[in-house]
């Protein structure tokens, strides 16, 4: 079967991305940097601690035996203490990560719900207002740096019109995470609370049923992912308005008409479907750039999602968190192509054979 | 041929199509008068850019954008369609007149199995076309019989595979049997197959033409047949049209047409038929090529290619003339 | 056409063309003597000046230490305009090379270098060249700029390796150069004569596009600090030190933001404007939307 073959093939590549990204990652700490120990263990750290530090990774080691402890302690769990906050690093992550991944995920859909349409509206009308309109937007959009935007919302919707919190996911006061999924582990017998979804702030508080805490993390959200959403926005409306024209255009467009179709089953059923195509793959792109443009976001917002530790451990040299950061960041951007991928194998049923 | 308009399935009258191009508008059809009479095969011949294919683009009611009906009348089944409203047209299209493309390649959805496409015929058949239908997809109906049905009507063998497939994994043979299928399923009153078999190789184009044959006497329907092959259309067609430059230089009896050819152009295609119509005489081409249509010449528009052209040509347009059944729009009669 | 009639047919060409001299002349000049410009020193603290708001005396006001923000605008120029062009050059260059030995080898080399090429283009770029350049200027803050420089070459590079192979196979399937082959031309000269010329006005074109993605990602490393070790100004470095004064100050940190924004919108009118001179259909370059 066509799409089992493809699935291999784009999860071997993508095993292979994060392999790679490790390798990069290991050759930059203990090969180019000319103190990896004191990378390791972080600016502050005492003679000692370094010692501890040399031991811990095996730094005096040939660089192939230090690489093979390093893989091993990845895929492990084990990838290190952060010096900054003296806890696991794998814990940190744990904690931050869900609340960006909410938080891109409400940008990409707000996104894609708002994009999507105005594309296909100017598709159906090149050149006309909207067309044109969207055109200069995405000129200025595109050309505005993620910290411009998410100033400007601050202060006039945060600072200004008091519309909206300045900092923080949620009210402190309300900050009250009750675990709500629990994993069944077979080996124990046990059941474990779930830090995937009991982290992210929003989904929590609404599985939880804690209202107040729910619309207060809503809230708090709103002009964060509105940053994420504003930035670069009208790149998918281009997209999906030049991919519509294209469709458009297609004989298979003149057939659909030709059998006698109403022209709104022409639009929705062939051109807008074979329209989406391209802006499934570009839905990935975008919601890896919101990762990133999280760093930027979540600093100027204290919103604390992986962006904002992945900030704090740039500004604080805290290498054991930048580097295992990195690393599942990748893992996060490789996983939403992998997505991508199979979702726009699924729908055009071209690509399978082409593997 | 002379009958009253209700008898005839298709009648276009001083019918005029302009583009804008570059700012201005030019014509690509021009004065274009055409009869079609029930279950009659009209065949139109001429060169790319005669302006062939915007006439059927026309008459279906498939104009690109930049394109309009600036003059003229198309009567189908006596009703004038030209004054439909755009957002009404789809009524006049599918059970009613419904067309074949050239390139079979593209003209199916690449998404959408084979099956889905054809039930979607079916249901514009039976007067589904809207909402109800499904917005992605149509439905699964128990249409499954007729489906086949249609399907093996034009040589599909092992229907209920093809059907489950996607228009890339078959043949471009294949792709176009599906066209014809889709018109034994819609029943259209006429037929526009537009270059239907140029993107073929030479066995499949036999195939499709004895199926486009098959269809039209099983479906009684009338066909307007677009092709630049002479040949092809001398096949099929009962009257042939032949077109230059977006007007009609010629029309005629099909075999008259091809026996004896009056307008210096038709003399032209006859002859660069590289073989069996016209033995006597050597494989000749027209010299030149079709004018661009935003610098037609002054007069006849074939003037700058026929080795017969006279002064009059250059200074005045030719009247069509009719001459026993035969129209001709040339000085020479 | 010349060049003239090319930019004055399009106002989105001249504004960009416009917006990026005007940079260029401005941070020669600033580059040259920064008080032809302004009268002021852009790294003396003097509190008593803290906080003003914008007026003529201070264009974009002064920021909490006193210090005039339209001056340290124009001192980071030089920087911030000059180092984008390097990161675009060099990673053409080496993205370049990559994809013509790519596409014109061929074979085994081909698809290792395509495979590697594939795994840099994955990665998550603007926080994996944070990390490089962090990690390595750590020891070394004084040539921490160079490290950021090079870390953005790494992030960019591939992208420009896929365009030329691409280029290039589609350059190398043409009639006339199976012709150079059979007139007894050799590999480099065929390259040489034929190859690059094709694919040379092709990456330019690029370039001007990549331009704008590459300043805001710069900014973002500046943002961090990562930028001109201190007291070079550093326009991305002054949106963060702002923002500590928020919300009272906003023009120290909004100021510096607005020209990283004009510098990037210059590249993407004269980028807009040269795509519709080229492909008047208006097919989109889709690449990292964001970011």
């Amino acid at each position: 079967m066509g799409l089992a073959k493809l699935i291999g093939k784009r999860v071997a590549g993508a095993l292979l991305v994060i392999f790679g990204e490790l390798v990069l990652v290991f050759f930059l700490v203990n090969v180019a940097a000319p103190n990896p120990a004191s990378i390791w263990a972080g600016p502050e750290a005492s003679p000692e601690q370094i010692q501890i530090i040399t031991q811990l990774y095996h730094l005096n080691s040939p660089w192939y035996i230090q690489f093979l402890y390093y893989v091993k302690n990845f895929f492990t769990g084990n990838w290190g203490i952060s010096p900054l906050y003296q806890t696991p690093v794998i814990q940190l992550v744990e904690e931050y990560l869900p609340v960006t991944l909410e938080l891109a995920v409400i940008s990409l859909i707000l996104k894609l719900i708002i994009e999507i349409p105005l594309g296909v509206l100017s598709g159906l009308k090149p050149n006309g207002f909207l067309d044109n309109a969207i055109r200069i937007i995405y000129t200025v959009t595109r050309s505005v740096p993620p910290f411009f935007v998410a100033l400007g919302l601050l202060l006039v919707l945060a600072y200004d019109v008091h519309a909206f919190p300045a900092s923080y996911p949620v009210d402190p006061i309300l900050a009250l995470k009750e675990p709500k999924f629990e994993i069944y582990d077979p080996f124990n017998g046990k059941y474990y609370p779930f830090w995937f979804f009991d982290n992210m702030p929003i989904l929590n508080a609404l599985l939880v049923g804690d209202f107040s805490a729910f619309a207060s993390a809503l809230d708090h959200a709103i002009l964060p992912a509105l940053s994420l959403t504003l930035f670069g926005f009208g790149g998918i409306t281009r997209l999906s308005r030049n991919s519509m024209i294209e469709a458009l255009n297609m004989d298979y467009i003149k057939t659909a008409r030709a059998k006698g179709l109403r022209e709104r089953v022409v639009i929705y059923r062939h051109a807008l479907r074979n329209s989406l195509l391209p802006t499934i793959t570009l839905s990935s792109v975008i919601f890896a750039g919101s990762i990133q443009g999280a760093l930027v976001v979540e600093t100027i917002f204290n919103y604390y999602g992986m962006g904002y530790y992945l900030a704090q451990s740039l500004l604080d040299l805290d290498t054991p968190s930048l580097l295992a950061g990195t690393v599942v960041v990748t893992i996060v951007v490789v996983i939403s192509n992998l997505v991508a991928d199979i979702l726009y194998s699924v729908v055009d049923p071209r690509v399978r054979e082409t593997v | 041929m002379e009958t009253t308009s209700e008898e005839l399935t298709l009648k276009v009258e001083d019918l005029w199509v302009s583009y804008y191009l570059e700012g201005r508008e030019a014509f690509a059809v021009r004065d274009i008068y055409l009869d079609v009479g029930k279950g009659e095969v009209v065949g139109v011949v001429g060169e790319s850019g005669s302006g062939k294919s915007t006439l059927a683009h026309a008459i279906i009611g498939l104009l690109p954008r930049n394109s309009r009906i600036s003059k003229g009348r198309i009567l189908f089944k006596g009703r004038d369609i030209t004054k439909v409203k755009t957002d009404q047209r789809y009524l006049y299209r599918g059970t009613n007149i419904f067309m074949i493309f050239q390139d079979p390649m593209s003209s199916l959805n690449p998404t959408m199995k084979i099956r889905d496409q054809l039930q979607e015929a079916i249901d514009v058949r039976s007067g589904r076309r809207g909402w109800s239908v499904g917005m992605w997809k149509p439905p699964k109906g128990d249409n499954e019989e007729e489906i086949v049905d249609s399907l093996e009507r034009v040589g599909i063998k092992r229907p209920r595979v093809i059907m489950e497939k996607y228009p890339h994994q078959l043949s471009g043979g294949e792709r176009q049997r599906i066209m014809i299928a889709m018109a034994y399923l819609l029943k259209p009153s006429l037929l526009i197959a537009d270059e239907p078999t140029t993107a073929l190789d030479m066995i499949t184009q036999a195939q499709v033409m004895r199926l486009l044959s098959e269809l039209r006497e099983n479906l009684g329907l009338s066909v307007l047949f677009i092709s630049h092959d002479m040949v092809l259309v001398g096949q099929i067609a009962d009257r042939i049209v032949v077109m230059y430059a977006g007007k009609a230089v010629e029309e005629g009896k099909a075999e008259e047409i091809i026996e004896s050819p009056m307008h210096p152009y038709t003399k032209g295609l006859i002859n660069s038929i590289p073989d069996g119509y016209k033995n006597e005489k050597r494989i000749e081409s027209i010299p030149g090529s079709p004018p661009n249509i935003l610098k037609l010449p002054s007069g006849c528009s074939f003037n700058p290619r026929c080795k017969l052209a006279m002064e009059k040509c250059i200074s005045e347009d030719p009247e069509t003339r009719v001459l026993g059944g035969r129209k001709v729009a040339c000085h020479l009669y | 056409m010349s060049a003239r009639t090319v930019l004055l047919s399009s106002k989105t060409l001249l504004a960009g063309a416009v917006i990026i001299v005007g940079f260029i002349v401005l941070a020669i000049i600033s580059a040259l003597d920064l008080k032809l410009l302004t009268p002021y020193d852009p790294n003396k603290i003097n509190f008593a000046l803290a906080n003003l708001p914008p007026s003529t005396a201070h264009l974009f006001g002064t920021d909490s230490e006193g210090r005039d923000v339209f001056t340290r605008v124009l001192a980071a120029l030089p920087n911030d305009v000059a180092i984008p062009y390097i990161i675009a050059g060099a990673s053409a260059l080496i993205g370049g090379l990559v994809g013509m030995i790519s596409g014109y080898v061929g074979g085994l080399v081909d698809e290792g270098l395509m495979r590697f090429t594939d795994i840099f283009l994955a990665f998550p770029g603007i926080l994996l060249a944070l990390a490089i350049s962090t990690i390595l200027g750590q020891t070394h803050v004084a040539e921490r700029l160079y490290f950021s420089m090079i870390a953005l070459i790494v992030v960019n590079w591939p992208i420009y390796a896929r365009l030329v192979r691409s280029q290039v196979l589609q350059v190398r399937g043409m009639p006339y150069i199976t012709l150079a082959k059979a007139a007894g031309l050799t590999r480099w000269e065929i390259m040489r004569r034929h190859i690059i010329p094709n694919i040379l006005s092709l990456v330019i074109v690029y370039i001007t596009l990549d331009m704008g993605t590459i300043i805001l990602f710069y900014s973002i490393l500046a943002f961090f600090g990562l930028g001109a070790p201190p007291p070079t100004p550093e326009l991305g470095r002054m949106v963060y030190d702002g923002l500590t004064a928020l919300p009272g100050n906003w023009w120290s940190s909004v100021f510096p933001a607005l020209t990283i924004t004009l510098m990037a919108v210059g590249f993407s009118l004269f980028g807009e404007g040269l795509r519709d001179y080229l492909d008047p259909r208006g097919g989109d370059y889709v690449r990292r939307a964001n970011a």
